[in-house]
């Protein structure tokens, strides 16, 4: 894939800059997930659509609004290593967002 | 002039449309095609026949010619070696090297390592990091306590070009001897290189002073007044020996610093030329045309005195080598500590489109000479040389190579950049993380940038370090290379107007460069294989 094809690819999946969603959930797996596959099993797992008794439930959330409403969530037995990783794909997400933002405002100028 | 630059037709490119997509789009198709159409000098990676062939191509089988892999030397001006005979030597050359073959596709893809190891083995000025010093020698080219074959031939080719063998290697290596290393140690009586009594055996030590070619130009600075050289003659040498040796080594030593000059004098072990105090004749050679040439442009003295000094080699030559060096030692260095004049050969000496595309022009028939002697091209230019003083001499052609050069490295990083933020895109729009090997954690990247995680029961246990590590580089490699690609993007399109089409290109490369290279660095340190 060209640079042109991925921005493009960019482009079409990014409706909406002025936000940042993370959820983290945790729980027990009846599958086994290992690196390349079953992620659709986990997807399907987080959304209640399984039905082979898996059971996650939503112990972190942040969505945070850059008009300045923001809300976080956690919940009261959150372990404090969940929460590191809940952090950092807040983080990366900021991150990333600052980083395609810099990224256009330097190609046109601004 | 010869080699023009190859069509350009990205027009639309720079004329201030106001989309980003189209122009980092327009941006990274400019880059791959300057690239298909042979613009740069990186490393051919695949085997896949290129529509323009390589300078670093034709180069890396000159390399295998001098150390005896390749029967015939390749022509000059294009690919007189088919690809299968490239790809024999280049295996044999592995092999002797104990290089593992490249992990790309293509089995005999001219990677990083050979090419590197290649230049470490044959250039005069060494690479940086990877000098022949004892250590590295010892380290990286003795096994088991014998020098791997790829150094022996390296070894039979310094000697040659020094003028201490008859032949340089050929395709059979023969037995390892320490006969090999006897004209060395004559050399090293002869003009005290090493402060100790050299050993005769193949071992790091006389080794790494076979490879120091400064040195020899220090040796032989301290070798006499500036008018006639003196040698310490052991008496268990003869008197003429030690002469014929001397000469050879004086003749050969010279001659190869004016190569890394940019002169046209070939390193090829004759003793031609009359040196002062030990006799031999001065003739009509290049050698000649190229010292006149040394004393008017870069001593600047005038031509009769230059005339006179040509005469034959003396001590005052090697004086002014080192003089050179030791002044350059002394002159600021960047906050690596490493000496990159790469916007100062855009900003004060190639400036116009003409003067790039002449440039661009002038090293695409050179070979070894575009990759070795820049470290003493930019000790003349910091000493103070800083006008052009012929568009044919041997400055514009240094300034040439330098150019060359920074451009393809300029282009190498930006290539990076883009391949970063390719990846990173896949990444984030729809790519999945997982810890390693059970899957305890796992983050899917949706639209917007956000995320949902998946952490288990435990908390996700001791999966948990490693996999904020994988996280945080994934995050990394698109900031710097979005950062990378957007400094590049800013920097065409500030060159001034008047520079279009390809030269515009490669001067925003040049210009770039140094405020890249630490982003690159810590870029390339993201995405090296984490370490176990």
């Amino acid at each position: 894939m060209g640079l042109r094809k991925a921005l493009q690819k960019l482009d079409d999946a990014v409706t909406d800059l002025t936000s940042l969603h993370v959820q983290t959930f945790s729980g027990t797996l009846k599958a086994e997930i290992d690196r390349d596959q079953d992620f659709d099993t986990l997807r399907d797992a987080i959304s209640g659509a399984a039905a082979d008794g898996t059971e996650v439930t939503l112990v972190a959330e942040s969505m945070l609004r850059f008009d300045g409403d923001s809300y976080n969530f956690v919940a009261e037995d959150a372990p404090p290593n969940l929460m590191k990783v809940h952090n950092e794909a807040v983080q990366s997400g900021l991150d990333a967002r600052q980083s395609i933002i810099e990224l256009f405002k330097d190609s046109i100028g601004v | 002039m010869s080699d023009p630059f190859p069509p350009y037709e990205h027009d639309a490119f720079i004329t201030g449309a106001e989309d980003a997509i189209d122009q980092l789009g327009e941006y990274g198709e400019i880059l791959e095609e300057g690239y298909d159409r042979g613009l740069f000098g990186v490393t051919p990676t695949t085997e896949t026949t290129r529509p323009v062939d390589d300078v670093r191509r034709r180069t890396v089988a000159m390399q295998l010619w001098l150390l005896g892999y390749l029967e015939e030397e390749p022509e000059e001006d294009k690919a007189s070696i088919s690809p299968s005979t490239l790809w024999d030597a280049l295996r044999q050359f592995r092999d002797e090297a104990g290089i593992d073959p490249p992990k790309a596709a293509a089995p005999d893809a001219i990677d990083d390592d050979t090419w590197y190891a290649l230049n470490e083995l044959v250039t005069f000025e060494g690479m940086e990091g990877t000098d022949l010093t004892e250590e590295r020698l010892r380290e990286r080219w003795f096994e088991g306590g014998k020098p791997r074959p790829a150094l022996r031939r390296a070894v039979q080719l310094r000697l040659f070009v020094l003028g201490l063998r008859e032949e340089g290697p050929g395709a059979e290596l023969g037995p390892l001897t320490s006969d090999t290393l006897i004209p060395l140690f004559w050399i090293n009586l002869l003009f005290g290189l090493g402060t100790r009594t050299l050993s005769q055996r193949y071992a790091p030590e006389p080794l790494a002073l076979l490879f120091d070619q400064d040195r020899f130009v220090e040796a032989l600075s301290e070798a006499g007044g500036d008018e006639e050289f003196r040698i310490r003659r052991p008496q268990f040498l003869s008197r003429a020996r030690a002469r014929d040796l001397a000469q050879s080594f004086i003749v050969n030593v010279a001659k190869i610093e004016l190569w890394l000059l940019g002169f046209d004098v070939s390193p090829d072990g004759e003793t031609d030329y009359s040196v002062s105090g030990l006799g031999g004749r001065a003739r009509k050679t290049e050698l000649q045309a190229a010292l006149e040439e040394y004393w008017t442009e870069l001593e600047q003295t005038s031509r009769g005195r230059a005339e006179t000094l040509a005469e034959s080699i003396t001590p005052a030559l090697f004086h002014s080598l080192r003089r050179t060096a030791e002044e350059a030692e002394a002159v600021e260095t960047d906050p690596e500590g490493r000496r990159d004049y790469s916007r100062e050969v855009v900003e004060e000496h190639l400036t116009t489109e003409q003067e790039i595309e002449r440039a661009w022009s002038e090293v695409q028939n050179r070979r070894l000479s575009l990759w070795d002697g820049l470290k003493r091209v930019w000790r003349w230019i910091k000493r103070g040389v800083k006008k052009v003083v012929s568009w044919i001499g041997s400055f514009f052609k240094n300034l040439a190579r330098a150019f060359y050069r920074y451009a393809s490295k300029g282009y190498k990083i930006v290539r990076l950049a883009v391949t970063s933020v390719i990846d990173s895109v896949e990444y984030f729009v729809e790519g999945r993380l997982a810890s390693a090997p059970d899957g305890r954690i796992v983050l899917f990247n949706q639209a917007d940038f956000d995320a949902t995680v998946y952490v288990d029961e435990e908390g996700g246990g001791e999966a948990v370090p490693e996999f904020l590590r994988r996280m945080r580089r994934k995050t990394a490699v698109f900031e710097f290379g979005a950062r990378i690609l957007g400094f590049a993007v800013q920097t065409i399109r500030q060159i001034a107007l008047g520079i279009t089409g390809w030269a515009r290109l490669l001067k925003s490369l040049v210009q770039s460069l140094r405020d890249l290279k630490p982003y690159y660095e810590q870029l390339k340190e993201l995405r090296a294989p984490a370490r176990p």
